[in-house]
């Protein structure tokens, strides 16, 4: 398991919002605009490398019947202290995020990555997936925030007055609200799906959906494995 | 198990403690930053510390604390804070006046939970321009004209619009109660 593996994994194969579908509040909560995804994406994976290296750090001494509490108290102290810093010297940022950085320690990739990886592997290797994870959270907001702000307002705001607009569009406003954030996510998630599939198919081997669950459905060919 | 989690909320508390001292400062002096910006914006010119010289007078339960502008030591103008309801959250303006009693301009502080496309276009020049140059002595035009006054509200985000209106309406009367008080103070 090399650093670099661990790093490249959350950049496509286990990428959190559309291969692994968690982080899925914030998403549909803060990808209105570009700039909001970058800061938010950036806020997030700084927490993500801090409490992955210190979970992997401290996974020792960490008794297992209260891990989780011990993980909670790092990722609450990592979000607060970028709370603070964004709010001094970020603070337009700050307040456009409003309530979703403190709701950080709650994400659950945090916690995810903590319980699934940090807590068992060594602390390099849980930098590198903290790292990989982080970015494409990034990433992912990113594209989200790219579709809906471009066809629900016109504008691709990179970051304060970096902003590009279409000139002579009338926006679709929908897609800018909440169910904008549904439609543009299930589209996503239909694409990435389809995509795995297609390269599962050239390789021959088999690819479950992005939310790991087909059982109940016979509508799809993806429900079955392939014989062998 | 007891011990360790101790020893964590100890280390966390200790690491909270020295990033808030650190950061105090830069979020005083952003506050501060964003607050001159929108006072600057919306007085006219003048050369005095307007953060600091101000008049406070009580109008409606509340205390509003009028910002002076002045020339050359010549009253020039005052601006004061004004809040409502919007759509998704409270709404925050700064309201400035000339001299003469009109509306100089306006500026959101804050309306980070209006919706975005909708109710986040009171920031825009164009709405809030529809308030210049009107008269803060009679203020029975500050409101949407379904209210039944004369500003013209934006499609589709009549509740934004409308709490701006109130806003700087109630504002607005408190400053022609005590216009005088305001003028005149040394």
């Amino acid at each position: 398991m090399s650093f670099r593996r661990q790093f490249l994994k959350g950049l496509w194969e286990e990428i959190p919002v559309f291969r692994v579908v968690l982080g899925m509040c914030p998403t549909l909560a803060v990808s209105t605009s570009v700039e909001n995804g970058i800061g938010m994406g950036l806020a997030a994976t700084f927490v993500l490398i801090c409490s992955n290296v210190a979970v992997a750090a401290l996974r020792k001494i960490i008794p297992p019947k209260v891990r989780i509490p011990c993980y909670i108290v790092i990722a609450a102290t990592f979000v607060t202290v970028v709370d603070l810093f964004m709010n001094g010297f970020a603070h337009a940022l700050h307040k456009s995020l409003g309530i979703f950085i403190p709701l950080i320690v709650v994400n659950c990739i945090i916690l995810g990555r903590a319980e699934a990886f940090a807590g068992r592997n060594s602390v390099w290797l849980s930098l590198a997936d903290g790292l990989g994870m982080g970015l494409g959270f990034t990433i992912a907001l990113i594209v989200v925030a790219a579709i809906r702000e471009l066809s629900g307002n016109g504008t691709v705001t990179v970051w304060g007055d970096l902003r590009w607009t279409l000139p002579g569009y009338q926006p679709a406003l929908i897609m800018i609200l909440a169910p904008g954030g549904f439609v543009t996510l299930g589209c996503i998630l239909g694409l990435m799906n389809r995509i795995n599939a297609a390269l599962a198919a050239r390789t021959g081997r088999y690819a479950a959906p992005a939310d790991f669950d087909c059982r109940h459905c016979v509508i799809c060919k993806w429900g079955e494995e392939p014989a062998p | 198990m007891l011990l360790v989690l101790t020893a964590f909320s100890v280390a966390s508390g200790l690491v909270l403690a020295w990033t808030n001292a650190v950061t105090r400062a830069p979020i005083e002096n952003a506050r501060r930053a964003e607050f001159l910006a929108a006072l600057r914006s919306v007085l006219p010119a003048c050369d005095n510390d307007v953060a600091a010289d101000c008049v406070a007078v009580v109008e409606g339960g509340r205390t509003w604390t009028n910002h002076v502008a002045r020339k050359g030591g010549v009253y020039a103008g005052a601006a004061f804070r004004a809040s409502a309801d919007g759509y998704g959250g409270p709404i925050e303006l700064m309201v400035g006046l000339r001299a003469d009693g009109t509306v100089n301009g306006l500026a959101v502080v804050a309306a980070d939970r209006e919706t975005p496309g909708l109710g986040s276009r009171i920031k825009e020049a164009a709405f809030l321009d529809r308030f210049k140059g009107r008269s803060a002595r009679d203020a029975r035009w500050c409101a949407v004209r379904k209210d039944g006054g004369e500003i013209d509200a934006i499609t589709g985000a009549t509740i934004s619009s409308r709490a701006v209106a109130q806003a700087v309406r109630a504002g607005l009367e408190a400053y022609a109660g005590h216009a005088g008080e305001i003028e005149r103070a040394p």
